[in-house]
């Protein structure tokens, strides 16, 4: 398997979502595509089919409709492409993985929606490993998370990358066409507990009620217990490591256990052409607020 | 093992159709090689009754704990039924695939579409069983 690598600038939502949708529906046969990115602003991504706007939504002049994408105290808001729960990507590496299907839905390498899920995760364990992070693949944990079950990071689905038994990387795929779709987001810092924040807010103003604690002191009850939100490379380290360290490291770590030939690259002319095309849908209301 | 009834019909995105008793309808669902793949289902988005697609169009999406992925139609039909109770158990589509947990019924417009997808001999082949 060939395997290109892509780092990118910092994006919009948008952009972002329609590139990894771009590089998915243009992929071919033997080769790979691993995609390192970051956001232009502080955003919030929903899954493909969470319901957003009881959590996260309000009416704005013209109903859902209006312009690009929606702020709300500083943050961007978009649907992704694949599924799960929503994510403030902020402080945090961002990575998308595209391997193709073969006929009967199997990659090159013989895996499956599954086993691609597992090679991709053993990936950035050991990409963990090189930053000096010991993490695991967590367990079952009683019945699987509802699409309303609030945000991705407040607990880890099987399978997924954990350490100190918390949430590390929040991952989801896609099959889009003949390939793959796997993007996630490995926490270099602290502040996922900000969307339990506009959640409590929205819930606030649709309610009437109020976001404060108990306390009544203006600050908002974070409802994340400490011991199963997510946890950041920041909180276990000590210190924020490096971009260029966290990159290579990701890099490095997921070449080790795929195996094959690796070179940077950018799109292609038909990727940026497609990417363009999407990026329409992906900074639409009507998209971003479906549900 | 996957369990892979005889008598079906399937295709490369791991659709399954089936013969029902009324004479140019068929039932399709996804098969359960395709939900143990996904894992626990949670959420099923189908189409309205009366709406047609052509062979290989989208006609929903089905989402696991972690991934998403379109459903296609089989064939080129209209839709006569769609399994409402998955809205409000989408975890059917785990227990039952091939009974309870059925996602659409197609009036379809050329039945030797149905004759040209794969038989189970093929399709177990496809999957490696």
């Amino acid at each position: 398997m060939r395997w290109r690598v892509l780092v990118d600038p910092p994006a919009t939502g948008s952009r972002n979502m329609a590139v990894d949708h771009a590089l998915a529906a243009c992929s071919s046969p033997g080769e790979a595509v691993l995609r390192i990115y970051q956001w232009g602003r502080p955003t919030v991504s929903f899954g493909r089919n969470e319901p957003a706007r009881d959590h996260y939504g309000r009416e704005r002049q013209g109903g859902w409709g209006g312009h690009g994408t929606v702020h709300d105290g500083g943050f961007d808001f978009v649907r992704r492409p694949t599924g799960g729960r929503a994510v403030l990507h902020d402080r945090e590496l961002t990575y998308s993985v595209v391997l193709p299907l073969n006929r009967g839905g199997v990659t090159g390498r013989g895996g499956s929606l599954r086993a691609t899920y597992g090679l991709i995760n053993q990936g950035l364990i050991e990409a963990l490993r090189l930053l000096g992070v010991p993490a695991a693949l967590a367990e079952q944990q009683g019945p699987p998370a509802a699409l309303d079950s609030g945000p991705c990071f407040e607990r880890p689905a099987p399978g997924e990358v954990i350490a100190r038994g918390r949430k590390l990387v929040g991952s989801a795929q896609a099959r889009i066409g003949r390939a793959i779709l796997q993007h996630g987001s490995l926490l270099l810092g602290p502040g996922q507990e900000r969307l339990r924040e506009i959640e409590s807010n929205f819930a606030s103003r649709s309610t009437g009620g109020h976001p404060e604690g108990p306390g009544g002191d203006g600050r908002v009850q974070v409802l994340v217990a400490p011991q199963t939100g997510p946890i950041s490379l920041s909180e276990v380290l000590g210190r924020e490591p490096s971009w260029s360290h966290v990159v290579e490291a990701v890099i490095s770590g997921l070449k080790q256990v795929t195996g094959g030939e690796w070179q940077r690259d950018d799109l292609t002319e038909l990727e940026r052409v497609k990417s363009v095309a999407l990026e329409e849908r992906y900074a639409s209301p009507e998209w971003t607020w479906r549900r | 093992m996957s369990e892979l009834p005889d008598g079906l019909r399937y295709t490369e995105e791991h659709e399954y159709v089936a013969a029902t008793d009324e004479s140019g309808v068929y039932q399709v669902g996804i098969t359960d090689y395709a939900q143990g793949e996904l894992g626990d289902v949670v959420y099923v988005e189908l189409p309205a009754v009366g709406e047609s697609f052509e062979r290989r169009a989208t006609f929903g999406t089905i989402e696991a704990v972690k991934a998403v992925s379109d459903l296609y139609s089989p064939v080129a039909g209209e839709i006569v039924a769609v399994n409402e109770s998955l809205g409000d158990d989408p975890s059917i589509v785990n227990s039952d695939p091939y009974g309870a947990g059925w996602m659409i019924r197609l009036r379809v417009s050329d039945v030797s579409e149905v004759d040209g997808l794969m038989d189970v001999a093929a399709y177990r082949a496809l999957v490696g069983q």
